[in-house]
């Protein structure tokens, strides 16, 4: 696995993590341009099957932003994102997928930094796990 | 995608920034290819008025029906640009933004991979774009007027300048009434002001303004959106539904005793800030008992501060007023034991010179030898060690002991009982503290997580008067903002299809507020879960739990995220 380049998919609410995003990109500090942005309207809107559609296009990981506990604007849509990952993990195991590859994390909408260090430290743990088997399309 | 779909792109070359990252003539060629746009064009300055126009003639030109804008972040123009889809009436939604400055250009550092980045940004957009439907539009009337939920000092304040800004008021208060015997404040200026005069002058010009008043009344339920919020109020019983467009939520906070000495045994010798400022002016002569007598002993007074968990500034106005007031009316000894003196507020530093001045004592102590305190026959004894204060021969602090007649401990403020009720109606939320959270903490302060719902005072945590002025100014310009106009325009962003609605009310559970409900649909037609479009906020948690798949969110449809999903580029 020498030159492994993952593909990664990080789904980001656009009321915190999109904004930290965006930061992150303003200041000019680089992040793995492997890193694929998907905008939702809160992370609550997250469904399972976008989740798996992502690992059929070819995805090796797919990061979650979602806002810090008890901060989400739309109350308890960061809780049920958090939930159905946990499921989508559990179904990754059952087919044989490394539920690493699916990871949670939560951001505040100025934590630009963070979103640095998580997608820094998230890549590499990717690429440690290898390309994902499944590559329907 | 629908074969009548015409997606027109067009780049912005942002100046010249553009052209330093990317070989514009390749992506422009690329764009060109892409299956279903119809025209690709360039210009240099989108964002400048001129630009502006010139899209807006571009896409009447080319006569596409879908937009693609090649350039910075959506959150700088795309409101804007949504606006110039307006103008040459197209949906606002037939609108996708690739970001290629702050989402590429300076992000990629090796350089090899900007243009694969950059191309697969476009075709993502393009597809977005591709797939967008008409988010419908529907027009309410706005309610022009406001509630304020708290008869404080910001209350009473919101509710005159709402007032004043056309803005119809209805202030409710739990209690029977709003006059306060002492307001809790005191305001640090080197001028004269009385307090208590300045708050019940207040409410005089409350009761000679026109702001509807109810008091012995709380807020029982809440539904709706800016502009028109149905609220069932509660006076003592008798319910009662107000329309308002706007909420302010002003209800302060309460005060007890806090930190170590929370439960020292009773004694009349030890009191907390408030209850001494209490005495100060109503019972004078229980404190003339305590510190003055005839045999010209000296009298000691003794604070203790930096005792509850959060350092607070109330607190510190309060002791340093408090202390001088005592230096001057009784001729105490006073002694103020803090950790840290923090004097960062509007003439807090005048006012602790002042302390200075008039002969207050200042004791330190550390972190790690916290002062203590006994009560025995009466007698209050205080022992600390002053890291600043050195015997002679060792470099060893010397313990000082005051036997005090009168000691003053630290008010803690903590949430109104009943904030958590109030948090459910409104569907707000609280900090880990149990006050009002808000928005963001540096850029929004005032504003809750919800359209038209705001906070001002000490319901947010502390808060001193300059800082609780500052907020009802704030807030009554953002209630003005919201509230102004005419007619509100509300977007139809979630649809239920009835005839997949297994009638689960999965959605009607999961829905944060309360914006869905379940009836028939047309007469005769079968029933089914409807959105009530006043109140939903388009989170789209309802889409993501329906088991059935028979919500959609128009502009955040399943194909439009596959869109963003996709690796060729
Ligand atoms: C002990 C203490 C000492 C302070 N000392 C100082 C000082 O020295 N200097 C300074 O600048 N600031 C001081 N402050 C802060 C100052 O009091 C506040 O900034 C100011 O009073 C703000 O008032 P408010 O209207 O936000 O809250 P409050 O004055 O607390 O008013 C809130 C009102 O809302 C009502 N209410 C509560 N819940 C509900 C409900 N659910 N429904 C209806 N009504 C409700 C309450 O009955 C109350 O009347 C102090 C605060 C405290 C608590
Ligand atoms: S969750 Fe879906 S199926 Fe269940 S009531 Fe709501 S719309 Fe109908
Ligand atoms: S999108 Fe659905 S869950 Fe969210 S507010 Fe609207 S109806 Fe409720």
């Amino acid at each position: 696995m020498m030159d492994f380049t993952p593909h990664i998919v990080a789904f980001c609410c656009e009321n915190s993590a999109y904004r930290a995003v965006d930061i992150a990109g303003a200041k000019q500090e680089g992040y793995p341009s492997n890193i694929q942005l998907c905008r939702l309207p809160c992370s609550g809107k997250l469904e399972i099957n976008h989740i798996l559609r992502a690992f059929e296009e070819g995805a090796d990981g797919v990061f979650v932003f979602a806002c810090h506990p008890d901060s989400c604007k739309f109350l308890k849509g960061n809780v049920r994102a958090s939930k159905r990952i946990e499921h989508t993990a559990s179904l990754l195991e059952k087919i044989g997928l490394e539920k690493e590859r699916l990871r949670f994390f939560h951001l505040s909408e100025l934590e630009w930094a963070a979103f640095l260090e998580a997608v820094r430290q998230g890549n590499e743990s990717i690429k440690s796990l290898g390309p994902s088997p499944i590559k329907v399309r | 995608m629908d074969s009548q779909v015409k997606i027109g792109i067009f780049f912005c070359a942002c100046g010249h920034i553009m052209n330093d990252y990317f070989d514009m003539k390749v992506l422009v060629d690329y764009a060109g290819r892409i299956s279903g746009v119809s025209s690709v064009d360039e210009n240099r300055f989108l964002c400048t008025r001129s630009g502006l126009d010139w899209l807006k003639t571009k896409i009447s030109q080319s006569g596409c029906n879908r937009v693609v804008i090649v350039g910075c972040s959506p959150y700088l123009y795309e409101q804007t640009f949504m606006k110039v889809l307006e103008e040459v009436g197209l949906n606002r939604y037939f609108l996708a933004i690739a970001n290629i400055r702050e989402g590429c250009a300076w992000v990629c550092q090796e350089k090899e991979n900007l243009m694969t980045r950059a191309k697969q940004i476009l075709s993502s957009a393009v597809k977005r774009a591709g797939f967008a439907k008409p988010v419908e539009k529907v027009q309410k009337e706005i309610n022009q007027s406001a509630l304020v939920i708290g008869a404080g000092l910001t209350g009473i304040q919101m509710a005159l300048e709402l007032q004043q800004l056309g803005i119809r008021p209805i202030l409710i208060e739990k209690k029977p009434q709003v006059s306060r015997k002492n307001p809790p404040f005191f305001i640090p200026t080197t001028q004269k002001i009385n307090e208590r005069e300045m708050f019940s002058s207040k409410i005089r010009e409350l009761r000679d303004s026109e702001v509807e008043l109810l008091t012995s009344t709380e807020l029982k339920k809440v539904a709706g959106t800016v502009g028109s919020f149905q609220v069932i109020l509660d006076t003592l019983g008798k319910e009662r539904e107000v329309v308002v467009g706007s909420i302010i939520v002003s209800t302060g906070s309460e005060s007890k005793v806090g930190g170590r000495f929370a439960d020292l045994p009773n004694s009349r010798r030890i009191v907390s800030l408030s209850e001494l400022k209490d005495m100060f002016d109503f019972e004078r002569r229980t404190l003339e008992r305590m510190l003055i007598t005839a045999d010209k002993r000296t009298k000691y007074a003794c604070f203790v501060l930096g005792e509850c968990e959060a350092y607070t500034k109330t607190n510190t106005i309060m002791a340093l007023n408090e202390a001088i007031k005592l230096k001057e009316k009784f001729k105490a000894e006073v002694m103020i034991l803090a950790k840290d003196i923090s004097v960062s507020g509007i003439e807090l530093e005048a006012l602790y010179r002042q302390a200075r001045e008039r002969g207050v004592l200042f004791y330190r102590y550390a972190e790690e030898s916290l002062p203590e305190i006994s009560l025995e026959k009466g007698v209050i004894t205080v022992s600390l060690t002053d890291p600043a204060l050195h015997t002679d021969q060792a470099e060893k602090s010397r313990p000082v002991t005051i036997q005090s007649d009168l000691l003053i401990l630290e008010d803690e403020i903590y949430p109104h009982e009943g904030t958590d009720l109030l948090r459910d109606a409104l569907q707000v939320n609280l900090n880990e503290w149990g006050f009002f959270q808000e928005k963001n903490i540096h850029l929004k302060p005032n504003l809750s997580n919800k359209k038209g719902i705001f906070f001002a005072g000490s319901c947010q945590g502390e808060r001193d008067i300059y800082e609780t002025l500052n907020d009802v100014r704030s807030v009554a310009m953002g209630v003005y903002s919201y509230l102004s106009g005419k007619s509100l325009v509300l977007e139809k962003k979630v649809e239920i299809n009835t005839d997949k609605c297994a009638l689960c009310l999965t959605c009607l559970r999961s829905c944060p507020h309360k914006a869905i409900k379940v009836g028939d649909v047309g007469a005769g037609q079968k029933w089914g879960a409807q959105v009530i479009v006043e109140a939903c906020q388009g989170c789209g948690i309802c889409v993501g739990e329906c088991p059935a798949k028979a919500i959609e969110m128009i502009n955040y449809s399943d194909n439009q995220i596959f869109s963003e999903l996709s690796f060729e580029g």
